[in-house]
């Protein structure tokens, strides 16, 4: 098994108890095995550099994500088995069957034994073929019967079958496994990986392909870097590798892929900060392109307003492209939500009374959590409306006191617009209603609420100068 | 070693031993030498009392075997039938049926395809295939269960059955039963109702075996069902006291006979003996340790199995069976994957985060948080920590070092940075959304639970609440006492 240790590294104990559990002769293999750990944990990997060196095991590989629910599944596992048998066993002339007509779990069973009947009086020896369910738990419509179905299958195909299935199953989850845990199938864990060892990983994965990248070569070209060596060159590459784990570990936690991807988005940037002086000077070269190592970056916003400077040229382009009306109508949605309805009137009310009678006091101590933070409580829409037309400007072009003046609203009126409006936000999910099937907007019942974050809703408030973020002052 | 595909070619002495030693530890060995373990020998002779009076004397037999999971349930049965297939080969043929993969209308057939196929095995190799049995399991369902119930409830009526019946004795058709209880559901039990019922009626000789795991197996049964049970259920006997364990772990290490001359089955026998009865030796205290929390064979053997194959020769064996490390790493890799080690694999802001989680499930009324809260918190919590500390005074009058600020203040990181941070903890399922259901127990309620939008996926991220699967108690006991964060792991 040294072999595989060359090329799978801090996985010594897996490939040794692999190699244990998987053998040829099926007296000695058990039908089932079990393999855990979290993703980018190297089991995937480990699993086929054990085959590719012991390749007189056979095996079938299935990923049941892409199988979705149990049918397809089953139906794979009976074509695959009976390709790689026919690929395996060329000479022997066997029927097919339809692995189409794989519709039950037993069927399956008897698809199998079908199968595996053809080769009885061909083979001398017992042998095991392998199937490799990789990602058993990651099926999309899995049920906790599924796995029983698969662990029983052995029980139910002859006891002298000449070709014996063995399952292997890679499963991210441990409480999917610790329900089937009394059935006490062989399990190798695989744990995930310190720090350390994932910066070794990096090293010994990447390091040879970004010295190989394109933008180094030209940027070694073009700065005519040229008294150096490939030493010298995998040592920042290295150097890179090792300066990205320490930068960003605390982000990814120990998660290989994202810090691959951060390897790849950072990588151009940081050769393009090389030049003849901090080629030798690691901590010149990392000074030079700071600002790399400081932010993550990992978002597709060119605009994001973190790391960019003009950010007074790029206000115009808001978040959403919504109407005016829209956007109030969305602000009044967030007031309504988040605003409790009986501070209301001292809140908005700015008619002078004609008849005697107290406003309205307002809240009197601070809420002990910011209510934005919570979920948005529910709203009639009646209440939408009023809160809508309180903070709707409406621009009066008559003249003061004209006669004109008169006939015109000072006030928004909930025209057709407005409704229209309304039902848009819904359709784009930037308002929400209380979940039901078929639900009925005219009914009095239904209640409404606000579907966006906080962010976003100070961003289109901003984009029409209304100021909604003094409404929240006194909630904290 | 790379010979394709053959088993290996078994060149020296050990290496056979330890061949056969794994094929022992498997079970798997040819039925005359292997034997049950002495706890089951009472239960073992029932179980072949009852198969043979059926099988011999063509007596119908129904009977219930109750035991956890992993108490050889199966392995007798197996066993005892293979036993018997070598002397009584024509006489019997056998079904399988497994509620699992079986459900009521797929079992009939099931019944059908095996009946097909076992009656022409044994027809096969009498004399000329028979051909009419084909089409017992051809038509539709009703027909094909009309067809079944008429071959076994009436040896007279079926065609081609009753003339190898009339040479000799009638076939004794042996019903095993995997998970019985699925059988039992709570709506009509047809197929139970109709086996049960030719154990009484049929002049077919029917041995049907459940296997289950159910202590109160007779509830499930319908009171018509249950008045054609014979009532005899056994209890598949459990392990008692640790003086039995012991034996019956020695039992399982120790291949029965060495027929064929197996130079090492004596020492090793001695080695396994002396081992076992030393109080303090590593073994004793392995097989000491399963006892009192699984008392598992299986278990134990799983941890063996590596032990046995990794040995390069005899000599080797015997020193890691005495100190065992190999079953110790391998327990020790079942634990890996754990919540403990889980939070001992996180980066610092991870630790971080989910301690700022469980402080805001801790302080909330039902338990959950979200993730607008935990961002508050750790904001919270850094900048607490920051102002204790004395930062580094700041370098100004040193011009060159501005782009480089020593200072050991603790990163507050971003919202949006956090949000990835997030995500990985609940892909690690530290957190899980509230009152949520994780896996369906079958699949048409997977089905069902598919086409529901659920509540949760419609809001916002930063709303959607959850909670924590490690409290702050928990926490404080794992994150080491060196820790930054250790302070904060306490309202």
């Amino acid at each position: 098994m040294s072999e595989v240790n060359d090329l799978v590294l801090f996985r010594d104990y897996q490939v040794e108890t692999l190699s244990s559990f998987l053998n040829a002769d099926p007296n000695i293999t058990p039908p089932n095995l079990v393999i855990q750990g979290y993703s980018g944990t190297g089991k995937t990997y480990t699993l086929q550099q054990f085959f590719a060196v012991n390749q007189f095991l056979i095996n079938v590989w299935l990923e049941p994500i892409e199988l979705i629910t149990w049918k397809p599944f089953m139906q794979a596992v009976a074509r695959t088995v009976q390709n790689k048998l026919k690929s395996t066993f060329a000479n022997v002339k066997t029927p097919d069957y339809d692995p189409l007509d794989v519709e039950e779990p037993y069927l399956l069973v008897k698809f199998l034994s079908n199968l595996f009947e053809n080769y009885q009086s061909f083979l001398e020896d017992s042998i095991c073929i392998f199937l490799v369910c990789d990602g058993f738990d990651s099926l999309q419509d899995l049920d906790a019967a599924l796995f029983h179905k698969f662990i029983s299958l052995h029980e139910l195909i002859p006891v002298d079958s000449k070709i014996q299935l063995k399952v292997i199953y890679t499963i991210q989850d441990t409480a999917f496994i610790e329900r089937y845990s009394s059935h006490n199938l062989p399990l190798i864990v695989f744990p995930r990986y310190n720090m350390d060892q994932i910066t070794d990983i990096l090293v010994f994965a990447r390091a040879q392909e970004l010295i190989e990248s394109e933008p180094l070569r030209r940027k070694v070209l073009q700065g005519q870097i040229d008294e150096c060596t490939d030493d010298e060159f995998l040592g920042v590459a290295i150097n890179f590798i090792k300066l990205i784990v320490q930068a960003f570990h605390s982000y990814t936690g120990n998660d290989i892929s994202s810090l691959n991807d951060l390897i790849d988005f950072k990588w151009e940037s940081y050769v393009n900060k090389i030049n003849r002086q901090n080629m030798f000077d690691p901590l010149g070269l990392y000074r030079s392109a700071i600002a790399i190592f400081l932010t993550t970056d990992d978002s597709l916003n060119a605009d994001y307003p973190e790391n960019n400077q003009s950010k007074g040229a790029n206000e115009a382009t808001q978040t959403y492209e919504l109407s005016p009306i829209s956007k109030y109508l969305l602000i009044a949605a967030y007031i309504c939500s988040y605003l409790e309805p009986r501070y209301d009137s001292s809140v908005f009310s700015r008619k002078s009374h004609v008849k005697t009678g107290r406003g309205s006091y307002g809240r009197r101590k601070k809420m002990e959590t910011n209510p934005r933070y919570l979920q948005p409580s529910l709203f009639s829409v009646e209440r939408l409306l009023a809160v809508f037309q309180a903070i709707f400007p409406v621009d009066t072009k008559a003249q003061r006191g004209s006669l004109a003046s008169l006939k015109e609203d000072s006030l928004m009126r909930a025209n057709v617009e407005v409704f229209q409006n309304l039902a848009e936000l819904h359709s784009l999910k930037l308002v929400a209603t209380t979940v039901s099937k078929n639900i009925d907007f005219l009914n009095y019942k239904v209640k409404w609420k606000v579907n966006v974050p906080w962010e976003i809703v100070s961003e289109v408030s901003k984009s029409v100068n209304f100021d909604v973020g003094q409404y929240f002052i006194g909630d904290t | 070693n790379l010979s394709p595909k053959k088993v290996q070619p078994l060149d020296s002495g050990f290496k056979r031993f330890k061949h056969f030693l794994m094929r022992h530890l498997y079970q798997s060995l040819p039925p005359d030498q292997t034997r049950p373990y002495s706890y089951l020998r009472e239960t073992h002779q029932e179980i072949d009392r009852l198969l043979k009076q059926s099988i011999v004397q063509k007596e119908s037999h129904s009977s219930i075997l109750v035991g956890p999971r992993g108490s050889f349930k199966t392995v007798l049965l197996n066993h005892e039938l293979a036993l018997l297939s070598e002397r009584y080969h024509q006489q019997f043929i056998t079904i399988r049926l497994n509620g699992f993969i079986h459900s009521e209308q797929t079992a009939i057939n099931g019944i059908a395809t095996q009946l097909e196929e076992q009656l022409r095995k044994l027809h096969g190799r009498i004399r000329k295939p028979v051909n009419e049995d084909t089409d017992i399991s051809n038509g539709s369902l009703t027909e094909v269960f009309e067809k079944i119930l008429r071959l076994l409830d009436s040896a007279a009526v079926s065609g081609s059955q009753d003339k190898s019946d009339n040479e000799s004795t009638k076939i004794t058709v042996v019903f095993i039963f995997d998970e019985m209880d699925t059988f039992a559901g709570p709506v009509r039990q047809t197929l139970l109702y109709n086996l049960f019922d030719m154990v009484e009626h049929a002049r077919v000789p029917v041995c049907i075996f459940g296997c289950t795991t159910k202590l109160n197996i007779l509830d499930y049964l319908e009171k018509r069902v249950k008045s054609r049970f014979s009532q005899r259920i056994i209890y598949m006997p459990q392990i008692e006291g640790f003086q039995q364990f012991i034996e019956t772990v020695e039992e399982m290490l120790c291949p029965p006979s060495c027929d064929d001359g197996l130079k090492f089955v004596k020492s090793w026998h001695s080695l396994v003996h002396n081992e076992l009865s030393k109080p303090n030796s590593d073994v004793h205290l392995l097989v000491k340790f399963n006892y009192e929390t699984f008392k598992s064979l299986q278990h134990l053997r799983n941890g063996l199995i590596p032990l046995i194959f990794g040995a390069k020769d005899y000599e080797s064996l015997e020193n890691s069976f005495k100190t065992c490390s190999k079953t110790k790493s391998y327990n020790h890799n079942l634990l890996e994957s754990s919540l403990t080690t889980k939070i001992n694999s996180l980066s610092n802001l991870e630790l971080c985060i989910l301690i700022c989680a469980a402080r805001t499930v801790l302080k909330a009324k039902d338990e959950s948080t979200n993730f607008n809260l935990v961002y508050a918190e750790y904001e919270e919590m850094i900048k607490s920590i920051n102002r204790r500390i004395p930062t580094m005074a700041p370098t100004k009058s040193n011009e060159d070092t501005t782009a480089v600020i020593f200072d050991n203040k603790i990163k507050l990181w971003k919202k949006r940075d956090i949000k990835n941070v997030w995500e990985s903890l609940l892909a690690l399922n530290f957190l899980t959304e509230k009152s949520a259901v994780g896996l369906r127990e079958s699949a048409i309620a997977a089905f069902y639970a598919s086409n529901y939008q659920f509540q949760g996926t419609t809001i916002p991220f930063d709303l959607r609440r959850y909670q924590t699967q490690v409290t702050l108690q928990g926490l404080r006991r794992i994150v080491p006492r060196s820790s930054m964060y250790h302070p904060w792991t306490q309202l």
